[in-house]
């Protein structure tokens, strides 16, 4: 149990105070009533020897004026309860048995009754002196009673004075008490809750130094403790603000550093990327090229071949040499000369067209993985956009209809790379929200100085709570494996570094949609 | 040894209180022999007294003379034969008993107690210089401050 220091005072005081009652109404009363009554006790005996040292004078000279005066001096004193003459009586009970009884010879007052036997009593001091002279027949005695009024007169008057010291004590105490409360609990008390207020920060509290004793001391103390306080509290806060500015600069390095290291990471992942297709498009492209360059000549050869052939039946026919060129005949037929011509026909347009297709798929791989990230240049966004689609036309072939609604966009100052990168990073996530059939509208517009770019899938759409932390990094609903949370976060910065903003909409089960703007010139631009 | 202490146990039981009694007979009769005389002051004591009037003014029983002089009793002490004598025809009490009787009422304080004196003279002379003091020798005085009462018509008894 915490006993505090007020209770503490009290309790001395009161303690004090009760021993001082203890001794002032129990102890010392009693130790006072019982020396009182020892004395008593010894007056009355010396009172009674005295007596029958003055009736045995009175008697052996028969001065009977003496003992007279001698018993006078005894019934004056007013605690006299009586004062008697006895006698030993020889009281023969039965043949040779006897008893020596006392017989009131005289007493004072006259016919009181005093009981054979009588001792003192709490009323009563009662004592015998004998007399060693014959009174008549047998040895007398004298029997002094004194009554005890004046000692239970004493007690009560000690009981008062003891009640009225108590009392002036109690007060007396009571006063020290409130004034060591005033002067050293409530003192204490307020440097208490000038200290708890002082741990809650408040620096003000000061304390009054005006006394000159221990109390005064320690607020002086308490004082000094609490601006020593105060100036260390504003050179930590200083320090602390220091400290917070430099590990927030360094947190915002370390965030910097840390996206510059993904971006870095990404850009060399892109740039090695975009150097492997650079050289596969580049090496496809020439033998490409030689299939695209050879096909139309090709397809005029044959077209010439075609008319020679014809020429040859025209020739025929019309000589009448059909005899003569019958096994030939016999032999356009057994290969299905016809069906042949049309299959090479066929053939060549399939050619034609697989190698246009080629062509465009390494146009658009060129146009992806160009290595000049770190330069604004002129750029088609919708050249952009065609190309990621190209890229991705296997995994949304047969089942995403793309519906293109493309505006009459300027050429736009970006990294054009970057902005692949973006580009194809949204497409592949829209294609991915879409699990089996859908669409995905990509629009185009100018706004002015800035162009505006529009992608809305019909996937399942996401949360609010994924939609607030769509842009952060390593935040991703694939599946582990699957996806690193990084390609909106890059996008993210991509956009921003071309001072645009990328935004989405989207609703659950209601499809999705990103939307890049961003301006058409850059203020820098290389 | 034992047997020996009884028997002169037994003899000073049987004999010593009739050695006793024979003494004290002896003594009585001495004192019953003995010639009193009543003298007082010649203030306020009265020149005749009854017997009775005697024995109730030296028990204490009269506080004042006729005259209204105050009764005072002048005694020789009781050990002596004479006061002896006096408390046998007085008080019909040994001298021991006249003393406790006295004790008694000096105790008691309801008397003035008598003047007790060892010798006659000292009683004459107490007697001579108190006005109402009775007094009991034995023999005549007559002076001019002390008479001789008559005690029922005698002046000895």
């Amino acid at each position: 149990m915490r006993i505090n220091l007020k209770t503490k005072i009290w309790l001395t005081i009161l303690t004090i105070v009760l021993m001082f009652s203890f001794f002032t109404f129990l102890y010392f009363p009693a130790r006072q009533e019982e020396y009182l009554l020892k004395n008593y006790h010894n007056e009355v005996q010396n009172l009674a020897n005295t007596v029958a040292a003055g009736v045995e004078i009175a008697l052996e000279e028969q001065n009977f004026k003496g003992l007279k005066k001698e018993i006078e001096i005894v019934k004056t004193d007013p605690r006299l309860s009586f004062v008697a003459l006895l006698e030993e009586d020889t009281i023969w009970t039965s043949p040779g048995h006897f008893e020596i009884r006392d017989s009131i010879q005289s007493s004072f007052p006259e016919n009181v009754s005093i009981p054979a036997g009588v001792t003192s009593n709490v009323l009563l001091i009662v004592k015998q002196a004998s007399l060693n002279t014959k009174l008549m027949n047998g040895n007398g005695a004298i029997k002094l009673g004194f009554k005890t009024e004046e000692i239970t007169r004493i007690k009560k008057e000690l009981g008062r004075v003891s009640f009225i010291a108590s009392s002036v004590v109690f007060l007396i105490a009571v006063l020290v008490g409130l004034w060591l409360a005033r002067n050293i609990s409530k003192p204490i008390l307020t440097l208490r809750e000038a200290s708890r207020l002082v741990g809650e920060g408040d620096m003000t509290q000061r304390m009054n130094t005006s006394r000159g004793d221990e109390i005064g001391d320690l607020n002086k103390a308490f004082n000094k403790m609490v601006e020593d306080l105060s100036k260390a509290r504003v050179d930590l806060k200083n320090t602390n603000i220091t400290l917070a500015t430099t590990n927030d600069a360094l947190s915002a390095s370390m965030d910097d550093l840390r996206d510059a290291q993904e971006q870095l990471i990404q850009a060399e992942k892109m740039a090695s990327l975009g150097q492997l297709t650079a050289g596969i498009a580049h090496e496809i492209n020439n033998p490409i090229n030689f299939v695209s360059a050879n096909t139309t000549p090709l397809k005029e050869d044959l077209v010439d071949i075609l008319r020679v052939m014809e020429y040859y039946d025209k020739v025929i026919k019309e000589k009448s040499l059909e005899m003569d060129f019958l096994e030939v005949k016999k032999f356009k037929e057994e290969i299905h000369y016809e069906t042949t011509v049309a299959e090479v026909t066929n053939l060549l347009r399939g050619i034609e067209d697989g190698a246009r297709r080629t062509s465009e798929i390494v146009k658009g791989l060129r146009n992806f993985s160009r290595l000049d990230q770190n330069i604004f240049r002129k750029t088609n966004l919708t050249e952009c956009l065609e190309s990621s689609l190209t890229l991705l036309h296997s995994s949304y072939k047969n089942r995403i209809e793309i519906v293109k609604d493309y505006g009459d966009l300027p050429e736009v100052d970006c990294f054009p790379g970057q902005i692949n990168q973006v580009i194809m990073n949204i497409l592949s996530n829209a294609i991915q929200a879409i699990p089996e059939k859908g669409k995905i509208f990509i629009k185009t517009k100018a706004l002015g100085d800035m162009v505006r770019i529009s992608v809305k899938d019909t996937g399942s759409g996401m949360s609010e709570d994924v939609r607030k932390k769509i842009f952060d990094p390593f935040f991703t609903t694939k599946e582990v494996g699957k996806g690193t949370g990084l390609g909106l976060y890059i996008s993210y910065g991509i956009i921003e570094k071309h001072n645009g903003k990328i935004e989405v909409f989207s609703n659950s089960g209601d499809g999705t949609e990103f939307v890049i703007t961003m301006p058409i010139d850059q203020k820098i631009s290389t | 040894m034992r047997i020996c202490t009884f028997r002169y146990r037994r003899l000073v039981i049987y004999i010593l209180p009739v050695i006793l009694f024979t003494l004290c007979t002896v003594s009585i009769k001495a004192q019953q022999d003995t010639t009193l005389v009543a003298i007082g002051n010649v203030t306020g004591v009265p020149g005749e007294l009854q017997m009775t009037e005697l024995k109730s003014v030296f028990r204490g029983e009269r506080q004042r003379w006729k005259d209204g002089t105050k009764v005072v009793i002048a005694m020789i002490k009781s050990t002596t034969p004479l006061g002896k004598a006096v408390s046998q025809k007085i008080y019909s009490m040994s001298g021991d008993e006249v003393r406790g009787f006295w004790a008694r009422i000096s105790f008691a304080g309801k008397f003035d107690p008598p003047n007790v004196f060892n010798t006659e003279a000292e009683v004459e002379v107490f007697v001579s210089q108190n006005p109402g003091t009775i007094a009991i020798l034995n023999k005549v005085i007559t002076t001019t401050d002390v008479k001789t009462i008559l005690v029922s018509g005698k002046k000895t008894f």
